[in-house]
């Protein structure tokens, strides 16, 4: 028979008891709609904690740092290494540790997979002026590709991010720019600032250092606000520099200087850390392991959201479970409904074989019936999801604001994939509940039931 | 009335063909012999007239031809199967292509109208679509019942349900038909109107047509041939009126 000739006579035979198909998928739906809403909801909870590691893009970034010990693991270069034994420091001086230089980092911008690279720089002490306004900032350095990325536009509250030629341009925090006398971020966008920078500089000469003071006056591009995650730490008063501009502003060498008095790889042109972005999250352990292959430290954010993610997994595993439990309930409904469809029709089903139609045809017909009430009741379940996860997500929203906070929970999540799972978990436990009502149905002896008739 | 002649030729092969066919069921204890050894040929074309008291065996016997119940000894074969021989699969297959059945009791889906009942058999045939509604129209048509055709089986004469089941059974023109009792729920009148269409769809199609019925007055009047039974076997053959 026809797809479509079986599903009407599937319908048709459902819709002959429309009381009793209508409570069976009233169950499925029920069914269903504890199922996607319980999964929903620990989605809901993970996609809360990871996005706003996904909208900076963090999931994509490896934090590379020079390695004393090729790269195996231990050396985060702010740790000291006190237990280390003198067999592993004699070691170390027979091997020397991989150099994270410039040339290193145009190394690791070839790896397929890089989107881009650059040395995590950093400035505490700037002076940033308007005018006759002026005030006292840290600065974070940033590549110039990083305004490429469509997840960082959320953070833009006015203006754009950098633009690839090498302009001197900077984007300031809204704390900033109120600090900088512009209420309405808006008007900071394409004014003038004049950075004050004053620290160390190499000299002339090799392992000559200058205390310098230095002034660039650049174009305030964007302002943006300091979201809660990411490398911005505590400080709200803070101003993205591009890479390249950066690394020309004294101060920058005192960190290198530092790192070398610990006996690490620090040294004037050589970098502590450098970040890696890479295409996709898919693509992260594979660059890293690369890496590290190459002598450095590489971390990765999201193996150390691992164990959380794994906390996740259960939690989902478990409320899913839970959600089956009230689905497999519904297809015993299910073979109920069925099991006296084939008692009742047991008359027809004999005038069926009689006519021609072979135990498949009759195993199929049946089983159609409990694929659309499965299709039905699973439909009619994301609808039930959908209104009883809004009313939640409704009450829980007014129940904060009355808390007074203004922050925005999404307590649920519907991907594509947990609607089309939860039809068709409610098509598989239809249909493998329909298996035993219709091989009965198959197995009828046209002439005993006829004779029942 | 029938042509008293077999469109067959003397000397063909029989359609139907059974050979010391037995049934028998066992309730509790005891055994029932329902058949017991029958020998038929029945020819081409011929419409053969099975009569005998209730319990004589005579429905028995149409079901095993009919490929609806299986003999516990014995052969049966129509239009060159051995049925005996045939899988579940593979007599459902016969009984979708070689026979056609009118029973005595219609056994028409109440829920569905006349036009339904007739699409749901050709979906069974694997017809759909336009050809299926047209070809179901036409066989209304044929039984005179193409402006009943919305009507359920309730809302019909007994008369006129009875050839919406002809109608049914002779839709993929098969070269068999079974009737089993057809007349049994019908008047006089009817039962000759009924008879009357069996006869010229013979006629017109040269359907191998057997009947069981205890009217052996109307036997005689419209059958080629006329077999009686009793007691689970074949009592003797009649000629032709």
């Amino acid at each position: 028979m026809r797809a479509w000739e079986l599903f009407r006579q599937a319908m048709f035979g459902a819709a002959r008891a429309k009381l009793r198909s209508s409570l069976t998928a009233a169950g499925i739906a029920i069914g269903c709609g504890a199922l996607v809403s319980m999964v929903a909801f620990a989605l809901g909870l993970q996609q809360q904690m990871e996005r706003p590691f996904k909208q900076l893009g963090l999931l994509n970034d490896i934090h590379v740092s020079p390695s004393r010990d090729g790269g195996r693991g231990r050396d985060d270069p702010d740790e000291p290494d006190a237990d280390q034994s003198a067999d592993e420091q004699a070691a170390e001086s027979a091997n020397p540790p991989a150099v994270l230089d410039e040339a290193a980092v145009t190394a690791i911008r070839d790896i397929p997979g890089v989107k881009f690279a650059y040395p995590d720089l950093r400035l505490a002490n700037l002076r940033l002026a308007v005018g006759d306004k002026s005030t006292r900032a840290s600065a974070i350095a940033a590549p110039r590709e990083l305004g490429l990325s469509p997840e960082l536009a959320s953070m833009l509250t006015a203006g754009e991010f950098f633009t690839l030629d090498e302009a001197p341009q900077v984007l300031l925090s809204s704390e900033l720019a109120r600090q900088l006398g512009f209420d309405d971020a808006a008007d900071a966008v394409g004014e003038q600032l004049t950075v004050s920078a004053t620290g160390l500089a190499a000299g002339d000469e090799a392992g000559q250092f200058n205390f310098t003071d230095k002034q660039i006056e650049a174009a305030i591009v964007g302002v943006f606000d300091v979201p809660q995650f990411g490398p911005f730490g505590d400080s709200a008063s803070v101003a993205l520099i591009p890479a390249d501009l950066m690394q020309h502003l004294p101060g920058i060498v005192e960190s290198q200087l530092s790192s070398m008095r610990r006996g690490g790889a620090g040294a004037p042109g050589n970098y502590r850390r450098v970040v890696v972005r890479a295409e996709s999250p898919a693509e992260v352990e594979r660059i890293a392991k690369k890496i590290r292959d190459r002598g450095f430290h590489a971390r990765t954010l999201i193996s150390e959201l691992g164990d959380a993610r794994t906390a996740f997994l259960f939690l989902k595993s478990l409320l899913a479970a839970v959600g089956s439990v009230a689905m497999i309930i519904a297809g015993l409904g299910i073979a109920n409904t069925l099991l006296m469809t084939v008692l009742e029709r047991y008359e027809e089903i004999g005038l069926y074989k009689a006519l021609g139609a072979t135990d498949g045809d009759v195993r199929l017909l049946f089983l159609s019936e409990a694929a659309v009430l499965g299709l039905v009741g699973g439909l009619l379940g994301l609808a039930l999801a959908g209104v009883v996860c809004w009313g939640l997500q409704w009450g829980l929203t007014t129940y904060m604001a009355s808390q007074g906070i203004k922050q925005k929970i999404d307590a649920f999540y519907f991907p594509l994939w947990l609607l089309a799972s939860g039809v068709g978990f409610s098509l598989v436990i239809s249909i493998a509940s329909g298996l035993y009502p219709a091989s009965r149905a198959a197995r009828v002896e046209p002439i005993e039931a006829l004779r029942r008739a | 009335m029938p042509s008293e002649d077999s469109p067959a030729a003397p000397g063909d092969p029989p359609i139907i063909r059974t050979r010391r066919l037995a049934r028998s069921y066992q309730v509790g204890e005891s055994t029932i012999h329902a058949l017991r050894g029958v020998d038929l040929d029945v020819q081409p074309g011929e419409l053969l007239g099975v009569v005998g008291v209730s319990g004589s065996g005579k429905s028995t016997l149409l079901h095993l031809i009919g490929g609806l119940d299986a003999p516990t000894a014995g052969e049966v074969a129509v239009a060159g199967q051995a049925l005996g021989a045939l899988s579940r699969r593979a007599r459902s297959l016969y009984r979708r292509q070689t026979v056609g059945f009118v029973f005595q009791s219609f056994y028409l889906v109440p829920t569905l109208s006349a036009l339904a009942n007739l699409k749901m058999a050709l979906t069974l045939q694997g017809v759909y679509g336009a050809c299926r509604e047209q070809l179901a129209r036409e066989a209304l048509g044929r039984v005179g019942l193409a402006e009943r055709a919305d009507h359920r089986p309730g809302q019909l004469s007994v008369g006129q349900q009875q050839r919406v089941a002809v109608a049914r059974a002779l839709l993929h023109e098969p070269p068999v038909l079974l009737a089993d009792e057809p007349t049994a729920n019908l008047d006089s009148t009817t039962a000759a109107e009924l008879m009357d269409l069996l006869a010229d769809f013979r006629e017109r199609l040269g359907t191998t047509i057997v009947m069981v019925t205890h009217d052996a007055a109307l036997a005689q009047r419209y059958c080629t041939r006329t077999v009686a039974m009793s007691d689970g076997q074949l009592a003797g053959a009649e000629a032709a009126p």
